[in-house]
């Protein structure tokens, strides 16, 4: 499975959000667009990919950037992967 | 006007819907308001998805008067908040304030309608959770979440009640993903000096005529969830 479909089915089981997640294309704004990404999922949702992936997600490393598409999310993905 | 209802239908249903119409005809014609509520339990102790607290926030207690709080409320939302003995818990950041919330051990008295709500001798009431708009997309909430349900629950409280507005699908949502249930719903309809409210919880039904007077909604350690 690649990054994209994992962090696509991350997302769909993080903030429940069912068929909406099969529609996500790189491009696809996340803040703003997914209304259940709130201060609470962002939380829920680092945590997820930390586990799932096997990664340490620092303070730093995230910001309003990495969740302005789902397409920054993978990229964020793959360059902690790539660390 | 139909993709409207089609919408809200949508997201908070046929009732919700109908008090969110009233609402608008209401404060449009600047005669009143309307206020649904759902009353949440949440489990200290299994907050759904386990959160990683992180070593850049310090979680602490704030003190009535601390400059950093009132540069985020007004003096008169604090102080009303501390005459009723509500603790104020801050994340900060070096330094900087990025998150609060409240919570009460005994009577919250309700800020955005006239009533009181009491939690059981098990559960505390937390409400103005509060996050610096710059750090909405960060850990700070879970720092702030993570280590506030560790001070309630070093006090002996195994569950926190809160309510949201039913207006508020998504709030909703972000709670129950929390391991919140659902135990109790209200709706207060205001209009000029008299309240009106209806309850699945105790008082079912309350008409204020003052402001002195205010029903008293007390939760019990064994209230079912609702089905949602």
């Amino acid at each position: 499975m690649t990054t994209i479909n994992e962090v696509k089915n991350i997302l769909r089981d993080t903030l429940q959000i069912g068929d909406r997640a099969d529609e996500l294309q790189k491009d696809t704004p996340l803040l703003g667009n997914i209304p259940e990404l709130d201060s609470m999922a962002v939380a829920m949702l680092i945590t997820s990919i930390e586990e799932h992936f096997d990664i340490f997600v620092d303070d730093d490393d995230i910001s309003a950037e990495t969740f302005e598409t789902f397409g920054s999310l993978c990229d964020f993905v793959e360059e902690k992967l790539a660390e | 006007m139909l993709n409207w209802f089609k919408i809200s239908y949508a997201q908070i249903g046929f009732s919700g819907t109908i008090y969110y119409l009233a609402d608008i005809i209401l404060r449009k014609i600047k005669i009143g308001s309307v206020y649904p509520y759902c009353f949440l339990s949440q489990p200290l102790s299994s907050p759904g998805k386990k959160l990683r607290l992180s070593k850049g926030y310090a979680v602490r207690k704030i003190q009535p008067g601390d400059p950093r709080l009132l540069e985020i409320l007004p003096p008169a939302v604090c102080d009303y908040r501390f005459e009723q003995k509500a603790v104020c818990i801050g994340a900060f950041k070096e330094e900087t304030l990025t998150a609060l919330l409240w919570f009460t051990t005994d009577i919250y008295h309700e800020d955005e309608v006239r009533a009181d709500f009491i939690p059981p001798s098990d559960a505390c009431w937390d409400f103005g959770v509060h996050i610096e708009p710059e750090y909405r997309m960060t850990r700070a909430f879970s720092n702030l979440w993570g280590a506030s349900t560790v001070i309630m629950n070093d006090m002996g409280y195994e569950k926190s009640l809160s309510r949201i507005s039913a207006f508020n699908p998504i709030s909703l949502h972000a709670h129950t993903r929390m391991g919140a249930k659902l135990i109790a719903k209200a709706i207060f309809i205001n209009i000029g000096p008299v309240q009106i409210s209806f309850s699945n919880a105790k008082p079912l039904l309350y008409i204020s005529f003052s402001k002195s007077s205010r029903p008293r909604f007390y939760f019990h350690k064994n209230d079912q969830s609702l089905a949602t």
